[in-house]
């Protein structure tokens, strides 16, 4: 969980630069110390004007689940399997393959240190 | 031939009064004399479409059935797939993307004859509402090349302003197709959530995306639903509704005619703007409409609402871009962890950062309530506000924008760029149909346009009206003098 002031109210957040580098590392974005320190400029505006929603009574108010009217969720297909995409032309677009599969760094090594 | 109506194109192909080689020679001569300066194409299909075109050639000839879309040039925006071609979502991170197959509304068109002109610009994956965050190009507004054509699909409503497609798609998010509609001088529609599909679109915030087309003329963006409204199995938020089919004004408003107007909401609008709404409103009334107020208070909070919801969406959505499947990985990376960290770093531009670390935040441990639940209570009292406003009339008019096309870099920080769509969240908030049609020019000659709502559904009614309202004014038959350009 991220730091949150406790003095203010419940909707006053404190974005650091603390609480940043913690998101980017959650959604994997990295970001240059340049970047950081404007993103936290633009950030706080955003979160400031965001917070108008506090004022806004939503006491017995049920959140919006399905935007589509008559239904309360996302309506579903039936569960049918089927070919969708070859697999010759998935490939193509992966950065990398070999023998029909996609292809990434190593992952596991030994406790020797030796890659499998 | 460029100033036709595509209904006009089609039939004159179909007479045999022009061949389909004809068209797409006359069209891609036209993009490759004025793209240069406007910049609304990524990629021309000079070589497919000719193929295309021949082969629709030797069906007529053949006497073979002929699609409703028969010789109508159409552009992409490149969020779309089309099989076979780069699809970039104006993003550096799939540069290399060549789609392994049609969206299911590009898949219609070809199957209806529409002749495929190329993939037009936008925002980085439709985030945006400038173009200016395209990772490859930028595309001018036609009506004034140092202005900024509106976003995201902004490639799409430059392309048929200056007539180099008849009819384009583009999506529209929080204001994506309405925005450079009203900027361009042109119509934009954003149907229904669920009427078009999504499939092989790809997503920005899956609540809100929505495709639709682009055209001067209201009875084009009908003739185009009638193809692209559809039911679709790939797609589960897909309407089950029998397919999109025009309706009469008369038959359907003849009698009865109701304009709600959100006064409260309109307080701010700059008078330039203002005078052009009013103006519009009395259009609305010498169709028989009767003007009656409406309490759309609420959309006041619109942009915060959509600002959590939609950065929340993306930040999920985007996830899917690792650099292990598809796209570009970074060749720096040398571990799995790495491969993550680089390729986004590097594939990304600057606003789609900022705005997956926004729903990642709204989305973080402890914050979840205050922010994205708290927005999705808001945004079910927006679409009850509208419910109670659409039991007092048939159509919501609103503007479009406070004003009309900026210039390039005046809107330098994010929150004034988000501002730019006060007036069009609404209707991806609550899923309506909504259309922006060309109302006038502010005295300096930018366009604006005029906005109608209806409920859910009523797609065809909104498209009535906006035909009703062109039959009687003659703002979609001026056309761009390209500013700054040669014409």
């Amino acid at each position: 969980m991220l730091a949150r002031s406790k003095k203010k109210s419940f909707y006053m957040t404190e974005v650091t630069e603390e609480n940043l580098t913690h998101l980017a590392k959650l959604c994997r974005i990295r970001c240059s110390d340049k970047e950081r320190n404007a993103l936290l400029k633009d950030f706080r505006q955003i979160v400031d004007y965001v917070e108008q929603l506090s004022k806004i009574d939503t006491e017995g108010v049920a959140p919006c689940s399905c935007v589509t009217r008559g239904h309360t969720q996302t309506p579903r297909r039936d569960d049918i399997c089927e070919n969708t995409l070859d697999r010759e032309l998935f490939l193509k677009g992966a950065p990398s393959f070999i023998a029909g599969l996609v292809r990434v760094p190593t992952i596991l090594k030994s406790k020797e240190g030796k890659e499998f | 031939m460029h100033s036709l109506s595509a209904v006009e194109i089609r039939n004159r192909f179909v007479q045999g009064e022009v061949s389909a080689t004809e068209i797409a020679k006359h069209f891609l001569e036209r993009a490759q004399n004025i793209d240069p300066q406007v910049g609304a194409f990524l990629e021309l299909f000079e070589a497919p479409m000719l193929e295309q075109a021949d082969r629709l050639d030797a069906k007529r000839r053949g006497k073979e059935p002929l699609g409703c879309l028969s010789g109508v040039p159409i552009g992409i925006k490149d969020i779309l797939n089309i099989r076979g071609h780069i699809t970039t979502c104006g993003s550096k991170f799939l540069k290399n993307f060549v789609a392994p197959f049609d969206a299911t509304a590009v898949r219609r068109i070809r199957e209806e004859d529409g002749l495929l002109v190329g993939k037009t610009n936008l925002d980085e994956f439709a985030m945006g509402s400038s173009c200016e965050h395209s990772a490859y190009k930028t595309t001018r507004n036609p009506w004034d090349l140092k202005l900024v054509p509106g976003g995201s699909s902004g490639g799409s409503a430059a392309a048929v302003a200056a007539e180099m497609a008849t009819i384009t798609l583009g999506t529209d998010t929080g204001g994506s197709i309405r925005l450079p509609a009203s900027f361009c001088g042109i119509c934009g529609f954003k149907p229904t959530y669920g009427r078009v599909s999504r499939s092989g679109v790809v997503a920005l915030a899956s609540s809100f995306d929505q495709v639709g087309p682009f055209a001067y003329r209201c009875e084009d963006l009908e003739l185009i639903m009638q193809v692209i409204g559809a039911h679709c199995q790939k797609d589960s938020t897909s309407l089950p509704d029998p397919d999109f089919t025009p309706i009469s004004f008369a038959e359907r408003f003849g009698k009865s005619f109701r304009v709600g107007v959100p006064w409260q909401f309109l307080e701010g609008l700059p008078n330039e703007s203002r005078a052009i709404f009013d103006r519009s409103l009395s259009s609305m009334e010498a169709l028989g409409g009767e003007i009656v107020e409406v309490d759309l208070s609420l959309l006041s909070s619109s942009i915060a609402v959509y600002y959590i919801l939609m950065t929340a969406e993306t930040s999920t959505n985007l996830a899917r871009f690792d650099g292990i499947r598809y796209g570009v990985r970074s060749s720096q990376a040398t571990t799995l962890d790495e491969v993550y960290d680089r390729s986004r770093e590097e594939g990304f531009g600057d606003e789609v950062k900022r705005r997956i670390l926004l729903g990642t935040f709204v989305l973080s441990s402890g914050y979840q309530e205050a922010y994205y639940k708290k927005a999705q209570k808001v945004r079910q009292l927006i679409i009850n506000q509208f419910e109670t406003a659409f039991q007092r009339c048939d159509v919501v008019a609103a503007p479009v924008s406070t004003g009309g096309a900026f210039a390039f870099g005046a809107k330098k920080d994010p929150l004034s760029m988000y501002l730019e769509d006060i007036y069009t969240v609404g209707a991806n908030l609550a899923g309506l149909p909504a259309l922006s049609v060309p109302a006038g020019h502010l005295n300096d000659g930018r366009p604006i346009g005029f906005q109608l709502m209806a409920p859910q559904r009523h797609d065809a009614e909104v498209l009535a009206v906006g035909r009703a309202f062109q039959a009687i004014t003659n703002y979609h038959n001026e056309r761009p003098t390209m500013k700054g350009g040669i014409l």
